[in-house]
């Protein structure tokens, strides 16, 4: 069988990685837009903030394509796929013929239509070579300016006040982190942020960039100009799609897939940042673009292209963040709306000091989220719970008191849903069972 | 393959385990020095009480591990030869997304090195400490094939 696919990050080179250890004899090639071979996105920020070097974005030995046998394609983009003759056409003529087909073509930065974004100096920020480029810039610049206050926004934003800038935050939402983080999350870390000397403006647009050919300042939506030599524009992330329908596959946000990572094209997968997949906590089709997400299902999918048909249980939209030392971590459903809007959900919250701060998420007394801000240790017990669509009355209590472990929650947590895991499905029986 | 295996009828909570993991990764491993370090050693290895009964709570080493997925550094791997699954503190970057993932909550934040840590069982010792030093041998380090 003749393996390809496109797109060689996260989701991609763990496909390829499962697929070879399925079955050594397979033909598998990886074509890959980029110059690089398979790097970290989300380190990116750490090495603008000058935290690690360059070299240290890379995640496989100098060696591994050759030593795993696949044949890496990099630094050219398929145009099309042609599923009648079940082939690819790269930019350059060449036709690669397939015979499963892994679609792992991630997203795109969105760079909203804001006169002046093309001047020197405006960057966003998803590849190594926007990073190579920010951290370039910010050698010389003093003042940023990053547009959006999500994830990418207030990665780069940290990682430019590490690099000794002097950066303001403009959001377009009324608080920052409003996809990941409940409003009073999203109040301690913009404090935080305050107090560490980020200036922040809220329900505010950059609506140009002004400058000669650099960029010299933004002018916001209130009128005023803020002087900026740095702009980083992170309003977020479209998944790639237009192979998706150049081969006739579902689109709606994202590719939609199966329940075994197939589109509704036959042979043809896909998995990533780009697919948009079920997710447990909200319980419809949803594209969720981390890295977790994309590992678990890249080898998810080489099952399935490999003919070992497995089911993907899902994922649930998560992320963790750190905020001026501080940790966020959020799960699930975190900002539901009120419960007297009869919508079902209940939210319990707890605040302890002026950076902790903790809630459940409830939906007909089923765990479905959580936010943490403050301390971490074993939040992933309560996403065992969300996954396994737990429901213990005391739980939101223990949770919030910081009184559990896995050993509260063993009856409920079930490990059926983690596919092909031995390892931790044994772990579990063998403690319960005790001596042997 | 080795692996730690627990006895829960056998843990009275003494907590010994606790005190050897702290001070088997201190970096004098000497109780009377330890204790001054700073930041403090930490055990990896939790004993905690539930429904009257005791758990000694640890890394279990998972074969397909969440905490891997979900690196996004390359610091946390499967060494497959010894059927461990080890942080690299020099690539670790404190992201803690392998804290968000662990379903047995058995990855501690370390705030003061930003660093995630969790059981490595020992691989400079001949056996891990925790197993060493149980009084009651709740823990002990059995061949994997042995149990299944």
């Amino acid at each position: 069988m003749k393996h390809v696919i496109i797109g060689g990050s996260a989701a991609g080179t763990s496909a390829a990685d499962t697929l070879r250890r399925l079955d050594p004899r397979c033909e598998i090639t990886i074509i890959s837009d980029e110059t690089r071979p398979f790097y970290s996105r989300c380190l990116t920020s750490y090495y603008i903030a000058g935290k690690i070097d360059e070299h240290d974005m890379l995640l496989r030995e100098p060696g591994f394509y050759e030593a795993h046998r696949l044949d890496l394609i990099m630094g050219r983009t398929a145009v099309s796929v042609d599923p009648k003759k079940r082939a690819v056409v790269l930019d350059d003529g060449r036709e690669i013929p397939y015979g499963r087909l892994l679609l792992a073509t991630g997203g795109r930065a969105k760079v909203p239509d804001i006169p002046g974004a093309d001047r020197h100096g405006v960057f966003t920020l998803r590849t190594w070579d926007d990073a190579v480029a920010i951290a370039r810039k910010a050698k010389t610049a003093r003042k940023a300016v990053v547009v959006g206050g999500g994830l990418i926004g207030m990665k780069a934003a940290s990682a430019l006040r590490d690099a000794g800038l002097e950066v303001r935050v403009v959001v377009a939402s009324g608080r920052v982190l409003s996809q990941m983080l409940d409003e009073a999350a999203a109040a301690v870390a913009r404090g935080l942020l305050e107090a560490h000397g980020f200036a922040i403006d809220t329900r505010c647009d950059v609506v140009e960039v002004e400058g000669d050919g650099e960029v010299r300042c933004v002018r916001l939506k209130d009128g005023r100009r803020v002087d900026a030599d740095l702009v980083i524009i992170g309003k977020g992330v479209d998944p790639e799609v237009d192979l998706a329908k150049s081969c006739g596959a579902r689109v709606g946000r994202g590719v939609i897939v199966d329940e075994h990572l197939e589109t509704s094209v036959p042979g043809v997968y896909a998995a990533g940042d780009v697919a948009e997949a079920y997710d447990i906590a909200c319980g419809e089709m949803r594209v969720n673009a981390m890295w977790t997400a994309a590992t678990a299902q890249g080898k998810v999918v080489a099952r399935n292209m490999a003919g070992i048909p497995t089911r993907y249980p899902g994922s649930v939209g998560m992320n963790s963040i750190d905020i001026c030392g501080v940790p966020f971590i959020s799960m699930g459903v975190t900002s539901p709306g009120r419960a007297e809007d009869g919508n079902g959900y209940i939210e319990v919250t707890r605040r302890r000091g002026s950076t902790w701060y903790r809630k459940v998420v409830l939906r007909d007394g089923v765990i479905c989220g959580a936010v943490f801000a403050g301390a971490v240790d074993r939040a992933g017990v309560v996403l065992a719970l969300i996954r396994a669509r737990a429901s213990r009355d005391d739980a939101p209590e223990r949770i919030l008191a910081d009184d559990f472990t896995y050993a509260t929650f063993m009856d409920v947590i079930d490990d059926k849903d983690r596919y092909f895991q031995e390892g931790g499905k044994r772990n579990v029986q063998r403690i319960m069972q005790g001596g042997y | 393959m080795k692996e730690i295996f627990v006895r829960l009828d056998r843990c009275v909570g003494c907590r010994q385990c606790e005190i050897s993991c702290a001070l088997v990764h201190s970096g004098s491993r000497d109780i009377h020095k330890a204790v001054w370090e700073r930041p403090l050693p930490r055990q990896r290895v939790r004993v905690t009480r539930e429904r009257g009964e005791y758990y000694p709570l640890r890394c279990f080493h998972c074969e397909d591990a969440p905490c891997v997925e979900a690196c996004i550094s390359g610091a946390m791997r499967l060494d497959e030869d010894v059927g461990t699954v080890v942080n690299d503190h020099e690539r670790c970057v404190g992201c803690w997304m392998c804290v968000m993932v662990c379903p047995y909550g058995s990855i501690q934040t370390h705030e003061g090195q930003k660093v995630a840590l969790k059981c490595d069982r020992c691989p400079d010792e001949e056996e891990p400490a925790c197993v060493r030093d149980c009084p009651t041998g709740a823990l002990l380090v059995k061949e994997r094939a042995l149990v299944v």
